[in-house]
């Protein structure tokens, strides 16, 4: 199946993220899905760049990644995307055509899903979520800043075996995000035993510091970050809430209460 | 001819170049970074704390240099000095992501520039059988960089956009389980720079006329690499200015807006000068000056990944096991946060009042590199293109050579002008 994923205004931090994936690798993930589409990593540049990315949409029945929030200032114009046809195109318009014939829509990380960094005050490039520029399409939400590259990986690989995914009332895989941070969280006995941490990098329960796992969703816990190996916790510092509605519109560190 | 190159691709974020040809000579160029958030003005009214990981988001691909730059940059402000311990797991995190990006880079965007990877782009002047095994290193690189990314990770927690580095210090206190990984993985990693040694001179034999080609002026600037942890440095703060070497005086550095319909790229001169930054700046900065050109930029890259790898070995010898130190105390005033990385120089000034940001402003590597014309005088990637012989104006793959060779990040080059504390360009779109 044919891949196109489009950067919008954002970081380009969520490719590089999938570029890790090794659940299943990116390498192994590359021999069912092909990726006609993608700024980082496509050789074609210019306008075979921008035949590529038409030529996709022509032919249909494929999966549209977008990353990135939609600048809507101006017409789009403070994010070009290409030049094609005599004329610039700017991301906004590049979404709303990409997104006619696709079989999947995807927003990957929290900027295309919410809006994000990219969309927050005083945002003024007037970037939107991806579903705020195209409200009436069905789009798999996929949060995190950046979504980690394995649950990336995994819902692509998921998609293109024609598994069914069962999404909750925002549109995110409830296999990843069905639970909370808190949920599953290593520090959880220190939080039940009333242990907390007066500063990051100490020993004990976040949540007086400024911790958002009780309120965000996300598969963190247990399929950790790079490598299995850690993950934000683990380091001894609080989960920011990065895959969620509001991230970053809130006071990360929080003044201790204790 | 005018030759629109759009998107230019195999970079982060969007650049447009745009070229002005006569028979078959670029004699004119323009570098436009076209995507915009205004970062700086985001961060205003955000706890001053919070810094350090909202400004990593500027960046998906060096983002642990921006927290080190605005952790100092607090730091400065309530001039605090971190303890050594710190500096090191600071420096190994940073030590990771350069080598992460310096191996995707290279093999990833690069590469395919010189290479026939899948299809025949080009005219291939490199053999068959060297091609292939480029071709299986470029597959291999996938995973070193994701590995570099491993090693980053157990020092601070995930990559992109890492939780280690915080003001005060580093909140990761390693044991010696995470050690032993570590220990392997950078291990795995400087065994194939070996290889990418290598591969780089297969390319510098079949395309040394690239010695030749993309001169930027041969200015160069550094903030200083590993600086603060002497054993380990690859590079000390400094300027060579007509291939001498001056001192860094920040106080020289002015940033121009240059207003343009599409462009948010602005112009930071050095002496009023355009300054080129990155590797190959580093070399010439430590080592004497080298000829600004398309190979030496893509050759230094190579050799400082090997030198990277090398010292973040050595550094994982000097981590104290279990120790950490983090702050809280930040303190109302004003602050400066400079390092070199991945790109070149980086800056990160502060401004705190009452506990929040009040003003932030950021200078990064690629805005040197991919500055505007201010003044009549070209930018270091404009002025590198110029002259340049392209062969096929329906496949301009020359430029796309020189232009790879900056390692361009839009994300991270497009900024907000300040000026006297007053960020100028707030009301960029009202000028249009």
């Amino acid at each position: 199946m044919n891949l196109i994923w489009l950067e919008t205004n954002g970081c380009s931090g969520n490719i590089i993220s999938f570029l890790n994936s090794e659940n299943p690798s990116f390498e192994f993930l590359k021999q069912r899905i092909n990726i006609t589409f993608s700024n980082s990593e496509m050789y074609p540049f210019g306008t075979k760049a921008m035949d590529a990315f038409f030529d996709t949409i022509e032919k249909g029945d494929y999966i549209l990644v977008v990353e990135g929030a939609i600048s809507t200032k101006d017409n789009g114009k403070y994010n070009i995307i290409g030049y094609y046809n005599d004329r610039y195109i700017s991301a906004l318009e590049a979404v709303k055509t990409a997104s006619e014939n696709a079989k999947y829509i995807i927003s990957a990380g929290t900027c295309s899903c919410f809006g994000g960094i990219s969309a927050s005050y005083p945002n003024i490039s007037d970037s939107k979520a991806l579903s705020d520029v195209i409200p009436y399409k069905k789009i798999i939400k996929m949060p995190g800043c950046p979504v980690s590259g394995n649950w990336m990986a995994s819902l692509l690989l998921n998609l293109v075996e024609g598994n069914e995914i069962q999404l909750d009332p925002i549109g995110r895989p409830i296999y990843l995000y069905g639970n909370t941070i808190h949920d599953f969280c290593e520090r959880r006995t220190f939080f039940e035993r009333n242990i907390f941490a007066k500063k990051v990098g100490d020993v004990g329960c976040y949540l007086k510091i400024g911790c958002v796992g009780p309120s965000t969703k996300a598969p963190c816990p247990y399929t950790r970050w790079n490598g299995y190996i850690k993950w934000p916790i683990g380091v001894n510092s609080p989960c920011i809430g990065c895959s969620s509605k509001d991230f970053p519109n809130y006071t990360l560190f929080k003044e201790d209460e204790v | 001819m005018e030759i629109i190159l759009s998107p230019v691709t195999r970079i982060s974020g969007f650049l447009t170049i745009i070229a002005e040809v006569e028979n078959n000579i670029v004699i004119d160029a323009k570098c436009k970074g076209t995507m915009f958030r205004g970062f700086e003005k985001l961060l205003v009214g955000k706890h001053s704390l919070d810094a350090v990981y909202l400004t990593q988001r500027i960046c998906g691909i060096c983002s642990s240099a921006h927290s080190i730059a605005s952790s100092r940059a607090l730091e400065d402000c309530s001039s605090i000095e971190i303890d050594y311990n710190s500096k090191i797991i600071r420096n190994i995190i940073h030590g990771f992501d350069i080598l992460q990006n310096h191996i995707r880079q290279f093999y990833l965007f690069s590469i395919p520039d010189f290479v026939n990877i899948e299809a025949e782009n080009f005219k291939s002047r490199i053999p068959r059988d060297l091609e292939i095994k480029i071709s299986d290193n470029y597959v291999k690189s996938l995973y070193y960089s994701t590995l570099a990314h491993q090693g980053l990770s157990i020092f601070g927690g995930k990559a992109p956009h890492n939780h280690g580095i915080v003001f005060g210090g580093v909140t990761t206190k390693l044991n010696q389980y995470e050690y032993s990984k570590a220990v392997e993985i950078a291990d795995e990693l400087l065994s194939f720079c070996q290889t990418m040694l290598e591969d780089y001179f297969i390319i510098e034999k079949y395309y040394d006329e690239y010695f030749n080609i993309g001169d930027s002026g041969g200015n160069y600037l550094s903030f200083g690499l590993f600086d603060d942890t002497p054993k380990f440095c690859i590079c000390r703060k400094g300027v060579l200015i007509n291939q001498k070497y001056n001192e860094l005086n920040l106080s020289e550095i002015k940033e121009y807006e240059v207003f343009d319909e599409i462009s948010f790229i602005k112009a930071p001169r050095y002496l009023n000068l355009p300054m080129e930054v990155g590797p190959l700046a580093r070399y010439s900065i430590k080592n004497g000056w080298v000829k600004s050109s398309t190979l030496n930029r893509i050759k230094y890259r190579v050799y400082e990944t090997k030198s990277v790898a090398e010292n973040v070995k050595e550094m994982l010898k000097e981590v104290s096991i279990n120790k950490n130190s983090t702050s809280k105390e930040v303190l109302d005033g004003t602050g400066t946060g400079i390092t070199d990385t991945i790109r070149g120089a980086l800056y990160h000034n502060v401004e705190i009042q009452n506990k929040k940001i009040n003003h932030y402003n950021i200078i990064t590597p690629s805005a040197f590199n991919l500055s505007p014309t201010y003044n009549g005088i070209k930018g270091p990637l404009e002025k590198a293109l110029i002259g340049t012989y392209i062969e096929d104006t329906s496949n301009p793959i020359e430029i796309i050579r020189t232009v790879h060779s900056f390692d361009p990040c839009v994300s991270c080059a497009t900024h907000l002008v300040s000026k006297d504390g007053v960020l100028l360009n707030e009301n960029h779109f009202m000028h249009r």
